[in-house]
Order: C-alpha cells, then structure tokens, then sequence
C-alpha cells in the first residue's frame, strides 16, 4: 500500500449490532469488517485493487463549500452537494475505471456508505481520498479514540467500489435508517 | 432607510474578524448586507432573514413528527429529563457566549452531569499535549505585526478560516512586518496539495500519518545530526530547507490543525511540534498557535478552566468534585459505551460530526438540542429548542483562537418570544430547583433515590 498507514486500528474496533442497539459485539462478525480483513492480507507492495474496488486511505477535513452549506441549513440542497462526496485523485478513478461524478461505495471498518467521486481541487496523491466533513464522512469514521477523546476521522483504510446504480440517501433519512428509528420525511427538506 | 453597524464581531470560526460592517432595516428586524465578511460569514448573517426560522420548541411525538411547544413546556420537559437521567452528557458550547457556558454549567453541576465541549473531537489532543509540555505562544496582533516566517502544518485557513491569511498570517503589513507577504516566507506541511498550500512559497508534502516523524527529523536537523535520505515521504533536502527557512528568521510562527490531532498520534504529535517549537528558540523566537474551528471553543475552555480546573470532558456526575479522564469522560467515548443516559447538545451538531457509533446512541437516549437553526442533531433529538444567534441577535464575550476575549455584538432583535441561552440555561436551572424543593430533596442524587425507592 502506498500511503503507508497500516491502520492498525481495525483489529480493535467494537460494532455493535445494527438490530439490537444494546449488544455490542465484535465487530468481525460483520461483513464489511471480513471483507477487510481480507483485504488488508492481500495488500503487497503497490497492490491496492482488491475485486473491482480499491483501498484507500481516508481523509474527513472541512471545506469552504460545506462551511458556507452549513450556514445555509444542513437540510439544504447545497449541504448535500457539497458534502455526499468523495475527493479522489485522478488515478484511482482510472484504477476504478470508472468516470468522474459516479457513485461509489464507501466500505471501513465502522461501516459503509454511498458517495459520488468527484476529481479533488486540492490534489491528493494516489490512494488517498478526502470527504468533506459531515453524516456521511461520519458513517465511515472509526470511533476508536486511543484514549484521547478524538475519533481516526482521518487516516482510516476503505474499500471504495463503483456503484452507479446506487443512490445517495439524504442525511436526515441516512442518519434515520442506520439508528433503526422511523423516518417520516422531513418537512425542512425541499 | 437602512443603519450601518460598524466593527461587528463575526461569530463562526476562531478567527472571530471584528471589522465588520452589517446594514440593517431600521426597525432592526432584518440584515440587508454585509460587507468585509468571508463566504461563510456572510452566509451566516444574511440567511438569519430567510424564512422558515424555528421560534417555538418543537418535541418528537411516538409517530416520529414534531410538534410545536411552548417554552415553559420544554423547560419543564428539560428539567425532569436531566433529573431522571443518572448521567447525562452536555455537548457542545463552542457556538454560544461565554456567559450562556458559564449559567450551563451551573446546571450540568446541577444535575451532575459531564460538561463537553467541540475541543473533544477538534483540538482536545492539543489542550492534552498543551498540559504535558506547555505552549511557547503569542497573540495574532503579533503575529501581524511580527512573523517572517509562519507555517501552516496540517491546516488549511483558505477553507476553515478563510480571513485568517489576509487579516493575520500572510498578507497584512504590520509594525515589523511593513512589506507584508514579500517579507514573510511560508511553509505549509500537508498530505495534499490544498488551496493554503498553494500560496504557501514552500510546500512540503508528506506521508499521510507521519507527522510525528517528520517533527522528529527536523528536531534531529536542528540539532546538527544527520537523518535517513528520506522521512515521511519527504526528501532530506527539504527538510533541510524548512530548517533554513526557520532558522533565518526573526519571528516564527506554527499554525497547526486538524491534520494534527485527527491522525495517527494524536496528542503526541503535537507534543513533538511544541518541542520543535522550543528547540528553534534556541535560535531565533519561535511560537505556535492552534488554528481553533468555532468562534467560541477556546471560550467554552477557558470557562471550564476557571470553574473546574478542565479544558474539556469534565465529569461532574460526582456531584462533589470535577474529574477529567480523557478516553472515558470524553464524548465520544461515553456515547460508544453507552455509559450516558440523557443527552443535552448545545450550540453544536453532535449528529453531523460525531462517528456514527456515537451518533447512534444518541438518537436511541433521551435527546434535547439547543440551538437556532435546523441540524442533523435537532432530527434526531425528543426536543428541539430554539435559542438567538449569539453575535447577531445577541452579544456576549467570546474567546479567539490565540485565547483574547473579544465582546461580540447584537445586530438585530431576536424573534419575538425566543430565548437566549443564558436565560434558558437559567430557567431550567430554577425548574431543577423547584422540582428538588417539591420534593423536599437536597440534590439531584437524593432525587434519584427517592425516585427508585
């Protein structure tokens, strides 16, 4: 892997139950979690392509965009704009084969989303993507702390894999699915 | 006709610009323009007006939808909520006046509670690292006026602060400073090339997670000693010229941020750049300031400093004395464990920046967000109460990154019947009283016990 971050992290990860909020369990009996695993074993050298996705590591910063998005209203259309996205360089979506603007799937240890990749304006290098801060970085974002307080919100390994057919959820609803709760819609989304 | 207000402070980040100027309709309802603001600030001011503004408290029903309460309603609710609850957790604060912190802690003190604030996912690695090692600082003043050489390492204030730059860092012409950006050189350090990189006259990429590494090889530099060909994924060379760059200097400044304490290391990465901070004072003055986010995170610090003797995660669920355990009074800790059994998220979005583990937890514990606008923390609260918009409907003091209080100001009235914090922190804080004295209880412990037996 180039970035050299080995994510040591994975391994100490609890998850709990998607169904049964109450019970935490290790998070290897997740599927996302073996698929990673799997993937961190097969990783050598340069070889970052796994399936028909790749692995990258994951920065969640903030952007002007998102900043002016959040004094818009986060249920606005420019929130979702601005932060439903994934940063990557030019050479990943060659490696994913896919063109710029597509939905991809998002896979870490924490969990899995889906994101449009778009080409970054402030250049990474291959194998390290950015998403803007925010619910849908978040969905992504190990929760591990190493007794700091502060979550890996940057620096974590994912498996990003095209999705065109899938869609992006709204935050509010997202946010609503994943914690199991109801969602009504929302009368402050347009 | 519209009215001028001058030298408005602008309440969104840490840079906390006081030379705005903001028209208003002369009855003082409505913002008309804002001028001297960056896009975000602007943003803040100018859709205060726009409809759709939450003025009554909104509180989740079984179906899932809101519906609108009075305040005496919420308050109630709030208070008998914060009772029943064994621990319960006060998140937020770095977007509400210091004097809106201080009347919420009296509550969380109340009702023995853990006082957290944004410093928790932001810079609380920092504020850690700050304790162990201490902090060579300096005010932005001197920066202007003083800094030849600034660094930017790990942040990037043309997205998160975006007048920093012109107003303190790179452009501004100062008493020392007369040439402005000609006189300064600037380095930035970062894992992409960002928009601060850019402008920067050198631009040091490095390995994403290996900052602490690349302190440690220019501290080696510093000293003489000799280092591997490359570190980090940055060529010797380079470093050196950082060195040089410093070195040559009469004023060096660091900026540091995110990209310091999100990453592999944390606390201690900061802790080797304050090192490498004091070691460059062996040659020419050398000071670091962090680029802090919200207008008021470094305010809510200081408020839990001069209380409790904690900058954040402070757990007064003792009821007698503060404690401060970073990885287990901290938020995002607590909710993963599950170990808080009510939320109160206060002028923040726990919902938006919080991991989703966390996230979870509170959506599943009784919930009351406290803030003016809609967020991703409101949806998923029981109780939504809106509050004025401190630095536009309401003025208070508010600490700036370099930690100078700065008074902000009031604009414009906030709608009719809406609260300010302060007053809904203290009309709770009287319902919790009343409640107790119904009782006949003393705290809110004996409360508990009352209430179990």
């Amino acid at each position: 892997m180039t970035t050299g971050n080995p994510s040591p992290l994975v391994s100490l990860f609890q998850k709990e139950d998607f169904d049964d909020w109450s019970k935490p369990h290790l998070v290897g009996d997740t599927t996302e979690y073996s698929a990673l695993l799997e993937l961190q074993k097969m990783q050598k050298g340069d070889q970052r392509k796994y399936g028909n996705g790749i692995i990258v590591s994951v920065v969640t910063c903030t952007e002007i965009k998102q900043g002016i998005a959040i004094e818009t209203g986060k249920t606005s259309p420019q929130y979702f704009n601005a932060c439903s996205i994934i940063e990557l360089h030019e050479d990943d979506f060659k490696a994913l084969g896919i063109n710029k603007n597509t939905n991809v799937r998002v896979t870490s240890a924490a969990g899995s989303v889906i994101l449009k990749a778009v080409v970054t304006t402030q250049s990474l290098y291959p194998g390290l993507a950015h998403i803007p801060m925010g619910p849908w970085a978040n969905m992504v974002v190990p929760a591990y702390t190493y007794s700091t307080g502060e979550p890996c919100f940057c620096g974590f390994d994912c498996l990003i894999e095209p999705a065109p057919e899938e869609k992006i959820e709204n935050a509010v609803k997202l946010l609503h699915e994943k914690c199991g709760l109801k969602y009504v819609g929302d009368p402050h989304y347009d | 006709m519209t009215k001028t207000i001058k030298n408005v402070i602008c309440t969104f980040c840490g840079t906390l610009c006081d030379d705005l100027e903001v028209d208003v309709t002369d009855d003082e309802k409505k913002i008309v323009t804002v001028r001297n603001a960056c896009a975000i600030g602007a943003e803040k001011y100018l859709h205060v007006s726009n409809p759709g503004r939450v003025v009554l408290p909104r509180m989740r029903q079984a179906d899932g939808t809101y519906k609108d309460v009075s305040y005496d309603e919420a308050i109630d609710f709030a208070a008998k909520t914060l009772l029943k609850a064994k621990k319960p957790l006060f998140y937020g604060w770095s977007s509400t006046n210091c004097e809106a912190i201080a009347a919420g802690n009296v509550l969380a003190e109340k009702t023995g509670g853990v006082i957290d604030n944004c410093a928790t996912v932001c810079h609380g690695s920092s504020l850690l690292a700050i304790q162990d090692t201490g902090v060579p600082s300096c005010t932005l003043g001197e920066v202007k006026n003083r800094a030849d050489r600034v660094i930017f390492w790990g942040c990037n204030p043309a997205h998160a602060h975006p007048r920093h730059m012109s107003r303190y860092s790179i452009f501004p012409r100062g008493f020392f400073s007369a040439k402005g950006q000609k006189g300064r050189k600037i380095i930035c350090v970062d894992c992409r090339e960002t928009d601060t990189a850019k402008v920067a006259d050198t631009f040091v990429r490095i390995k994403q997670s290996y900052d602490y590494e690349i302190f440690d090889a220019l501290r080696t530099l510093l000293r003489g000693e000799d280092i591997p060909d490359e570190v980090g994924g940055v060529p010797k060379e380079k470093l050196q010229e950082v060195i040089d760059i410093c070195k040559s200097g009469r004023f060096v400044t660091l900026f540091f941020g995110m990209g310091l304490t999100h990453t592999l290391g944390r606390n201690h990465n900061i802790d080797a750049g304050i090192n490498f901070i004091r070691d460059l004072n062996d040659y020419t003055k050398a000071v670091l300031i962090a680029m802090r986010g919200h207008y008021n995170v470094t305010g809510a610090g200081q408020v839990l400093g001069w209380q409790y003797g904690f900058p954040f995660a402070c757990d007064l669920s003792r009821l007698t004395m503060a404690r401060h355990n970073p990885g287990e009074t901290t938020s995002v800790d607590l909710l993963v464990r599950k170990e808080v059994d009510a939320c109160v998220v206060i002028a923040s979005d726990l919902a938006a920046h919080f991991p989703f583990e966390a996230t979870r937890t509170m959506a599943h514990i009784p919930t009351i967000t406290i803030d003016p606008h809609i967020s991703m923390s409101t949806e998923l609260s029981d109780l939504h109460i809106p509050v004025a918009i401190v630095g536009v409907e309401v003025g208070g003091c508010c600490y700036r990154m370099d930690n100078v209080p700065i008074e902000t100001r009031k604009c414009i009235d906030a709608p009719e019947g809406v609260l300010t914090d302060e007053e809904l922190f203290n009309r709770i804080s009287a319902r919790v009283d009343e409640i107790l004295a119904e009782n006949g209880c003393k705290d809110a412990s004996e409360y508990l016990a009352k209430m179990e037996a």
